[in-house]
């Protein structure tokens, strides 16, 4: 033992320092960290010099200060009177909002498209490869501005604004259900009323018995090895029960809310602006073609024996679908999958082009305010990594769930 | 070819076989077909047929603004002049991979022959000529060299390309009188920073890479800070950084300039991406290739040059160019900034009264151009991708 030891590891004092590779390793450590050091401190060091010169010492009182910004959508309420920090939770909001209602249609679409290009179809084969190609190939911010300019600035205006389904009411007040003008689109819409908590109350019980009912079936299908319908029963059970609840509450829980057409504005209902939906149309069309792609090479991935094998031994299509492609598509399309939904969160931060409140365009009104150039940057900067690490933890403690784990 | 297992109807009708098969073969797939003709039917009268109607005199009136911003008219020619340098590699490039010139080359003439029958300056339709002439005459050329030769000839031309288009765009007095960069854009301006972008993020790209798989703590945590902060933030706010804390940090005196404020944001948020996809070409290379060099007492400095760089590099060349697509289309982001580039251009034109209208023209016209530029080059990715025989993709 002492013998092997002394044959693999010489006597380290007869190494000379210079080709000693641990204690070169050590020293170069040391020496690339005083560079990182001296020059993080010199830049920061010119940051705070160049900062004081015009008066501005970095803090972040600032955020407490009335804002005095008024900001055209969001969902908390915000006037010019509040504090910096609110205008920037409610661009927060606005970010998530958006991003997650992207993510969702633009997976569905994604979906669609990937099929489509996935048909034996010649037509729609084509189509769908002819969408992918032109939407990959142009930058997401033209696409924004083509949307926003070329479109919805294009409009009539409101008092032509293109309108259906439109009633005049005894009061002389005009109702419609839906219209479209270059300030964006408002149409009739279905709104929590004041009785809207019972309602809410029956909905959860629905849902906790609808769960029971699935967890029971779960069990059924394990001991009597007879395939149950785990999914759509319990969803029919909520819907069916939510229904009835609804039905059967003294008052209604959602009321009408339908826009009327004012003099110089339409009021009421559910209204759009031009800026939020051309963000999200763009967002959806973007990311659709990158997703679909996605979907595509994952089916595309599985071995053909891997379905004539499920057919051989009897699995209907859907069964084959659902057992042995998805399972196997899965794991090879969660990890670029994750990406593009960061991508959809970064993505937003365009909405500054055209106008949209988001949290970057809120930062750079701010920033243009207040002058807290150096602040702010952090703060969002803060906030986005944090978005994106939070996003990219939950998806890789999926995605380990999911791996084919292997003997 | 010859498939024996054809059925006598594909061998009678080939036409009616293919279409039977292909369009109607079932109910659904029937159904198919004729939603998407009725979606094509949309498409060509909602979409394309308007296009004709409408006014396209505001892209002829602003073309030469669209493409070079407000460079100098009279100084216009040393943009030509890169054309020519990058025309003259171009051919050269065909020729190495293939023995005749390629569709894409008779297309490209094609067009140019098309662009110099046009009603431009007469500058403009002989260079466009020139272009030509060179494409074809390198082409010619290179057939005459080594193929060892020619292959030196090419990696030099590609990597001096930058230099010289920065140089001549430049100047730097003399005959070529200084041109200030915010003078510069358009697609112009476009081109050159995502081209900068590419050819300065890969080196820093490259010593973060290897900075990331280095065994040294220090050393590597500050890598994987710097790339994980770069890429969980939007582009938007690298640029800004560049744009509002540059100036800030920089000692005072030295006043970057919007042009390179911008570009360093670029270059900083790409090098993070660049170092991610090389750590994956690194982690491409097999074990044995290290324990080859190691048992030939080659020191770990030596092997990263001779052995192991010189693989990740041939790997990542259908990667590199096809970066250049999404650096090309995020560049887009600078106009926010406010720098005249293919974008920002279109709302400096629409905000003067005479092209009110001309909004969506131009945004169209500037579509297409992305597309053309981003389509060519990530085929010519793929085509790469197979010439040179390497797959992208990463072995676990």
């Amino acid at each position: 033992m002492e013998d092997g030891m002394s044959l693999t590891r010489p006597n380290k004092t007869n190494i000379p320092l210079w080709q000693d590779t641990h204690k070169r390793q050590i020293l170069a450590q040391f020496i690339f960290a005083v560079l990182v050091i001296v020059i993080v401190s010199l830049l920061y060091g010119n940051i705070i010099d160049s900062l004081s010169e015009i008066g501005m010492i970095p803090s972040f009182r600032f955020l407490r200060m009335d804002s005095n910004i008024d900001i055209s959508e969001s969902i908390i309420s915000v006037d010019n009177t509040s504090s910096n920090l609110r205008l920037i939770v409610s661009g927060f909001l606005n970010t998530i909002s958006i991003s997650f209602l992207a993510i969702i249609f633009s997976t569905i679409l994604g979906l669609i498209i990937a099929l489509c290009r996935l048909s034996t179809n010649y037509l729609i084969n084509k189509l769908a490869v002819i969408y992918i190609e032109i939407i990959r190939n142009i930058p997401l911010l033209l696409l924004l501005l083509i949307w926003y300019r070329a479109f919805f600035l294009k409009l009539p205006g409101i008092k032509e604004a293109i309108i259906f389904g439109k009633t005049l009411q005894e009061g002389g007040q005009t109702q419609l259900s839906f219209s479209l003008s270059n300030r964006g689109i408002s149409m009739a819409w279905l709104r929590p009323s004041d009785h809207f908590t019972p309602f809410l109350v029956c909905m959860a019980i629905a849902f906790v018995v609808a769960i029971a009912l699935g967890i029971f079936l779960k069990h059924r299908e394990n001991h009597t090895g007879k395939e149950q319908r785990i999914i759509l029963f319990p969803f029919l059970l909520f819907i069916g029960l939510s229904l009835i609840s609804y039905a059967l509450l003294p008052n209604a829980a959602l009321q009408k809310d339908i826009p009327v057409l004012g003099k110089f504005n339409i009021s009421g209902g559910l209204h759009i602006t031009a800026e939020w939906f051309s963000l999200f149309s763009g967002l959806i069309l973007y990311t659709s073609a990158f997703i679909a792609e996605i979907f595509r090479a994952g089916i595309q991935g599985i071995p053909k024996g891997q379905i004539e094998a499920a057919r051989s031994l009897g699995l209907s299509h859907m069964k084959t679908i659902r057992l042995v492609i998805i399972p196997q598509a899965k794991v090879v399309i969660i990890p670029p999958l994750t990406s593009q939904y960061l991508g959809v969160a970064k993505n937003t931060s365009l909405g500054v082009a055209i106008g949209f409140p988001d949290l970057f365009a809120i930062t750079g009104t701010i920033i243009n305010q207040s002058g807290r150039a150096l602040e702010m940057i952090i703060l969002v900067m803060a906030i986005y990594l944090t978005l994106s690490l939070l996003t990219s933890l939950i998806m890789n403690l999926y995605n380990s769930r999911i791996q084919i784990k292997e003997r | 070819m010859n498939n024996p297992f054809k059925t006598p109807m594909e061998v009678k009708h080939p036409l009616y076989y293919w279409i039977h098969k292909n369009l109607f073969s079932t109910v659904g797939n029937t159904l198919l077909t004729l939603f998407s003709c009725y979606l094509l039917y949309l498409l060509a009268t909602k979409s394309l047929l308007p296009l004709f109607s409408w006014d396209w005199t505001v892209i002829q009136a602003n073309l030469k603004l669209i493409l070079t911003g407000s460079y100098p008219n009279e100084q216009l020619w040393r943009v030509h002049l890169c054309l020519w340098y990058a025309a003259f590699f171009f051919g050269m490039t065909f020729r190495f991979s293939r023995k005749t010139p390629p569709r894409i080359m008779y297309l490209l003439g094609i067009v140019l022959i098309f662009f110099a029958s046009c009603k431009f300056e007469t500058l403009h339709r002989l260079s466009m000529l020139c272009i030509l002439f060179l494409l074809f005459g390198s082409f010619f050329i290179a057939s005459k060299l080594k193929k060892e030769r020619l292959s030196l000839i090419i990696i030099f031309g590609w990597i001096l390309l930058l230099p010289f288009c920065f140089g001549v765009i430049r100047g730097f007095g003399g005959p070529l009188p200084i041109v200030k960069t915010n003078l510069w854009g358009g697609l112009l301006l476009s081109l050159l920073v995502s081209l900068t972008s590419i050819f300065l993020s890969l080196p820093i790209g490259l010593l973060l890479a290897l900075g990331r798989r280095s065994k040294m703590k220090i050393v590597k945590s500050v890598c994987i800070f710097l790339i994980e902060l770069i890429r969980g933030v939007p582009l938007i706010t690298i640029l800004f950084i560049g744009y509002l804390i540059l100036p800030m940090a920089l000692p005072k005196g030295w006043a970057p300039s919007v042009f390179i404020r911008a570009l360093s944001g670029v270059v900083l948020f790409h090098s993070a991406y660049m170092a991610e996809a090389l750590r994956g070409g690194l982690q491409g290379i097999s074990k044995t290739q290290y324990e080859a060099a190691t048992s030939l007492n080659l020191s770990p400095q030596k092997t990263m040059i001779f052995i192991i760089l010189p693989q990740v590099l041939k790997r990542m060349i259908p990667v590199l160019v096809n970066s250049f697509t999404s650096a090309l289309k995020d560049t887009s982001l600078i106009s926010i900034i406010g720098m005249l580039d293919l974008i920002g251009i279109s709302t400096s034109i629409v905000s003067n009264p005479k092209y009110l209208t001309g909004s969506a023209q131009v945004l169209f016209f500037e579509g297409s151009l992305y597309f053309v530029l981003c389509y060519s080059i990530s085929k010519a990715s793929v085509v790469l991708e197979k010439k040179l025989g390497v797959t992208t993709k990463i072995k676990k």
